[in-house]
């Protein structure tokens, strides 16, 4: 190895070496490390190895000139900081990295980095990975020759500024952080600190303002005891305030500026901002990256030390100073509160303020909280399950993110608390004040703050609640009812409890507006058991329960009513809607009752069950309330108790599903897919049943699962799936499922109506992993018409069967709606290999279109007259007429067909769906037509074409219709009444419906042989020679078969 | 084709390397902006369009730094 790295170093170098077969260049060779033109390496790039080399491995990083290094010794170690004084970014490198820094000297390939890396740290580099994030990192720093590019986000960022809505945000933009910088505050830093910062950083000045500060906050701490902070209650006195507490936080920012200038930091950036709209000051210290731990903290701790001396100067003036006016001593008082509570809120470690920088300085650890963060979610969980030993670090991690949880809460809770009697002042201000207008806009900006405020906490508590649903949900916790109940008593204990401590008593705003909160989610929830239990008259349970909540609700309202300045009394309906409430809540119980005797289900017994035990509790405690019957330190308890309670029912049962799904995962991994179509077929078998019974109780279940008297197939085979046969496929088992899982649907919906089923099945669908659904739809849901719009695949399906009818010229201009309906009429039929679907000869009454497979048509005789494929349609005359099969059709292939048969076509057409007129005229004439000799051999594409062309005419009694003689130019069939016909003035013949003349016209161009008269008002279907000869130049298939029938009239006439 | 990311039946393809992603994870992993058309305009500034939110897997990465691309000199 020591060979290998003298060989190497040598080359690195630059000196000479004799070129020797050993194992470094037969290793150079192998992965083409090196890219001099000394060494020819054996395997050439090809262009796309070449791109890829270049993208990263070929780069030749370079330091950019000017870069300021230095070298910071710590407690742990030793670590690098570079600074661009230009662009002023900062780059903190461990020893390591470092030393990849000291080499990028722009004439080596990150490539060859690696391999000196390796070499020198005696440690093999895996993943190159590690390397790209630190160029990258450098290079996004300014810090090597390359500039940055970033071009997505500074093409993000160029869309994101041209938008409209970022245009019209500007003004919310500004308020919410805007910074306005000093110019030049660097200079003007380095000036105070020349003159005054020798002076004031000398240790006899820093000792009397230590003493100071803590002899001041002792005095501070006692005035703060008798002194009234409270009492501002005018609008120039709050803006005064207002005022000093901006004051004190600039002096706290200057603090951190001047002692960074003092140590030697350069101060780039500070000033006043807003924040969130609030008057702020900044200051930008990073230069202290550059210095050491006893430098940065000296920073840090700068800020909250001069808003500590400031107090105790303050203090030290009331006491011992004679003040000119109280209101002086008022001033600094405040003064004192601000800088006090400023200093000591910027401490507290478990925010990101100075009190945070501090602790992860000192314990030099840095992004502490996002470690600890990180540490909590990816690594606790393996140290407890797999016991592992936990380090000084981790015990620092998880200590500091427990405690940051916990305080992240308390803190929640409190804000919300302030945000409360903040609010209650501002509403009790506007309603009930002087009407003052900047104590308005004050209280009116309060409330605005307040109730955003809430919102957005709502927002994230509702997210992370649902999270949490999820979460159990995952974990199985709702898969057996007590599961379900200890996950419910745990939440009520949790949440009594929480409200027991923070909230003690409530307020008169808090406990109706909590209360209507409660009972209007309650009621969402119920609203929405009513909607996932559509199609079931169980649904009128929850919307009795809902019902009753609004109500709840109302009540609440009410008790506000006197509260608040309206012109209508509120409060009288407080008790109307308390008996109305309580009437649909005692229906509700009594329904529950009935429907839990027949609830085997536990989960949903359990959801009821809570449900009426939350509105018994909270009713019961809220008579109680009036009453005193119960010590008041339970009575809120049990309201609290009541109100989750209804939450928590409502909840259980909008996510609840009968079985985890998890289990029906664990019964199909590793399975065959027949074996897997099993589990599926049962599952959806079974909670079809089970839905059943449980609305509709056990005798209904075994009359839908054995099939009704109508339906019931005598003789029927047993269905066996068997799985042991090889010779059955998965694809031939899944048509026998849907087959039978169709009969089941059909059942249920004769018994509880098309909406029940279609809710009860896609409940079963839903339920399934997706690739159980997968599996479902591919091989039974497909086959199941019933199944249609479960999911898009099997949509699209529904969709492939109406463009496949579409083709069929018979319903070509079929609009979409009444097409979907009529693709509704076609069943699936699957026709095996070398099968005949018709046969020449037989009566039919059945039309096919083919969906998949090929056959053949064959005449009577057995030659092959065509083949058909997808999108072929052949029996259509069935539809219209008795006539006997004409050809016989044999498939070659397995064959699925879409069968339409004629009594349901004729319902489709007579029925209760509206037809199209045209269309049903076109059908009727059809019929017509194929009696007429000349249209009687062509196909019924061609006669619906000459169909639409014909006119209908009405004739008078006696008008004449055509002259003998006149050139023929039409040809008439009779649809209504009768005619005479005439030669040479006497009669000849006479003619009815459905009967015809002037055929000879169409196919040559001769004079009418008679005149035709009408005996009666008489409709005739007319069409025009010139119509005829179009539609001849625009059909092939018509001319031939116009052809075939002239000669064949010609023959007969000869 | 399944999701690269989740296994699951996909939605689309990534625009930027053709990986298939469903809707869930391209949520996750949000949309990027993707370069149809490079030129220059009447100004000789470097302009493009863009799709402002094509799919994106989340899990290719779309290097921001142009390359050199040696083999091609």
């Amino acid at each position: 190895m020591s060979l290998l790295k003298g060989k190497f170093l040598g080359w690195w170098r630059g000196k000479d070496h004799e070129e020797e077969e050993n194992l470094w260049q037969a290793l150079e060779k192998d992965v083409n490390v090196l890219n001099s033109s000394q060494v020819q390496t054996e395997a050439r790039l090809n262009l796309w190895d070449g791109v890829k080399a270049d993208i990263f491995l070929n780069y030749v990083p370079a330091q950019r000139s000017g870069i300021i290094e230095k070298e910071i010794i710590a407690r742990k170690g030793r670590h690098y900081v570079l600074k661009n004084g230009i662009t002023r970014s900062y780059f903190s490198l461990s020893e390591e990295h470092y030393w990849i820094w000291k080499h990028l000297d722009g004439k080596k390939t990150v490539q060859q980095l690696i391999v000196a890396y390796s070499l020198e740290f005696k440690t093999l580099v895996r993943d190159p990975s590690s390397f790209d994030a630190l160029i990258d990192g450098l290079r996004d720093a300014n810090m090597l020759s390359d500039p940055p590019q970033a071009i997505y986000r500074e093409l993000s960022r160029k869309i994101r500024e041209g938008s409209l809505l970022y245009k019209l945000g500007w003004l919310p933009r500004i308020l919410l952080t805007h910074e306005l910088a000093i110019k030049g505050l660097d200079t003007h830093l380095d000036r105070i600190d020349r003159k005054f910062g020798r002076f004031l950083f000398s240790v006899p000045i820093q000792v009397i303002l230590i003493l100071v500060s803590c002899f001041g906050m002792y005095l501070f701490l006692e005035l703060f005891h008798t002194h009234d902070f409270s009492n501002q209650n005018s609008a120039g006195q709050l803006g005064l305030l207002g005022l000093l507490f901006y004051l004190t936080i600039v002096i706290h920012e200057f603090g951190h500026a001047i002692t960074a200038k003092h140590i030697g930091c350069e101060v780039y950036k500070g000033g006043f901002m807003l924040y969130y709209g609030l008057p702020a000051a900044f200051v930008d210290t990073t230069d202290a990256w550059m210095f050491g731990k006893r430098e940065k903290l000296a920073i840090t701790w700068a800020g909250p030390y001069t808003g500590y001396m400031i107090a105790g100067m303050c203090s030290l003036f009331v006491r011992f100073v004679p003040l000119p006016s109280p209101v002086v001593s008022e001033i600094l008082l405040q003064l004192a509160l601000f800088a006090a509570t400023l200093s000591t809120f910027n401490l507290l470690p478990l925010v990101k303020l100075d009190g945070y920088y501090l602790l992860s300085d000192a314990i030099e650890t840095p992004r502490l909280r996002e470690r600890a963060t990180d540490f909590f979610r990816y690594q606790l969980s393996a140290k407890i399950k797999q016991r592992q030993k936990w380090t000084a670090q981790d015990l620092l991690f998880f200590t500091y993110g427990l405690i940051g949880f916990l305080s992240t809460i308390y803190f929640t809770w409190t804000g919300l608390l302030f945000w409360d009697w903040q609010a209650g002042r501002s509403v009790s201000n506007l309603l009930y004040g002087k009407g003052e207008l900047l104590a308005n806009i004050g209280s009116m900006a309060m409330i605005f703050l307040a109730a955003s405020s809430l919102i957005y906490l709502l927002v994230l508590l509702s997210s992370g609640l649902k999270q949490f649903v999820q979460w159990l949900e995952r974990k199985g916790f709702f898969s057996t009812p007590g599961k379900a109940a200890l996950v419910v008593v745990f939440c009520i204990l949790a949440f009594v409890a929480i409200l027991w401590v923070a909230l003690p008593q409530s307020n008169q705003w808090i406990a109706p507006i909590a209360g209507m909160a409660f009972f209007g989610v309650a009621a969402w929830l119920a609203l929405g058991n009513i909607q996932s239990l559509r199609g079931s008259k169980y649904r009128w349970l929850w919307l009795v329960s809902a019902l009753g909540l609004i109500s709840g609700m109302g009540r609440f309202v009410s008790d506000l009513g006197d509260k608040l300045p309206l012109p209508i009394q509120l409060t009288v309906w407080g008790p109307r809607l308390l008996i109305i409430e309580i009437v649909l809540m005692v229906l509700f119980i009594i329904l529950v009752g009935r429907q839990l005797r027949s609830l085997t289900s536990g989960w949903r017994s359990t959801s009821l069950f809570l449900f009426a035990a939350g509105i018994i509790l909270y009713n019961t405690s809220f008579i109680q309330f009036d009453e005193g019957a119960l010590p008041d330190w339970l009575t809120l308890p049990v309201l609290r108790a009541g109100a989750s309670c209804l939450v928590l029912g409502g909840l259980i049962h909008f996510r609840l599903r009968p079985e985890s799904m998890f289990e029906i995962q664990k019964l199909t991994n590793g399975v065959s897919t027949r074996e897997k179509l099993m589990v599926v077929y049962n599952w959806l078998r079974s909670i079809l049943l089970s839905e059943i019974q449980l609305d509709y109780g056990v005798f209904v279940r075994s009359r839908v699962e054995n099939g009704n008297s109508a339906t019931r197939r005598s003789g029927a085979e047993e269905k066996d799936f068997s799985l042991d046969s090889a010779a059955i496929t998965p694809g031939e088992i899944g048509i026998g499922m849907a087959v039978e899982l169709d009969e089941l649907l059909g059942n249920v919906r004769s018994v509880a109506g098309d909406v029940y089923m279609r809710r009860v099945l896609a409940y079963g669908y839903d339920s399934l992993n997706w690739d159980l659904q997968e599996l479902a739809e591919d091989y039974i849901l497909r086959f199941v018409s019933r199944a249609r719009g479960l999911s898009s695949g099997l949509t699209d399906i529904s969709n492939d069967l109406e463009t496949l009818i579409k083709s069929v010229p018979l319903f070509r201009r079929m609009k979409h709606r009444r097409l979907n309906r009529l693709s509704k009429q076609f069943e699936p039929r699957y026709f095996a290999p070398n099968s005949e679907i018709i046969r020449a000869g037989e009566a039919g009454t059945t039309f096919y279109v083919i969906r998949t497979g090929r056959a053949e048509v064959l005449s009577a005789d057995g030659k092959t007259l065509t083949h058909l494929g997808r999108g072929d349609y052949f029996g259509e005359i069935a539809l219209l007429t008795n006539e006997r099969r004409n050809a016989t059709v044999r498939t070659l292939t397995a064959v699925e067909a879409l069968e339409l048969n004629r009594a349901k076509f004729d319902r489709f057409i007579h029925g209760k769906v509206k037809f199209d007129e045209k269309a049903k005229t076109n059908f009727s004439r059809l019929a017509l037509l194929r009696t007429i000799p000349v249209f009687a051999q062509l196909d019924v594409q061609d006669l619906l074409v000459i169909a639409e062309k014909l006119e209908p005419l009405m004739f008078r009694d006696g008008q004449v219709i055509c002259k003998q003689g006149e050139l023929g130019g039409a040809f008439y069939i009779i649809e209504r009444g009768d005619v005479r016909l005439e030669i040479d003035s006497s009669e000849r013949a006479r003619m009815g419906a459905g009967e015809y003349f002037g055929e000879i016209s169409l196919l040559e161009s001769r004079p009418y042989t008679e005149t035709v008269i009408a005996l009666q008002p008489t409709v005739l279907l007319r069409l025009r020679s010139s119509d005829f000869e179009k539609l001849l130049k625009s059909s092939v298939s018509l001319q031939k078969g116009i052809e075939r029938t002239s000669s064949r009239r010609l023959r007969l006439n000869e | 084709m399944k999701c690269w990311v989740c296994g699951r039946p996909s939605n689309g393809i990534c625009r930027f390397c053709g990986r298939a992603i469903c809707s869930d994870c391209a949520k996750a992993a949000k949309t990027k902006p993707f370069i149809l058309a490079l030129f220059k305009n009447n100004q000789e500034q470097n302009a493009a369009i863009v799709v402002e939110d094509a799919l994106y897997c989340g899990v290719c990465k779309p290097r921001e730094q142009a390359i050199v691309l040696r083999n091609l000199e």
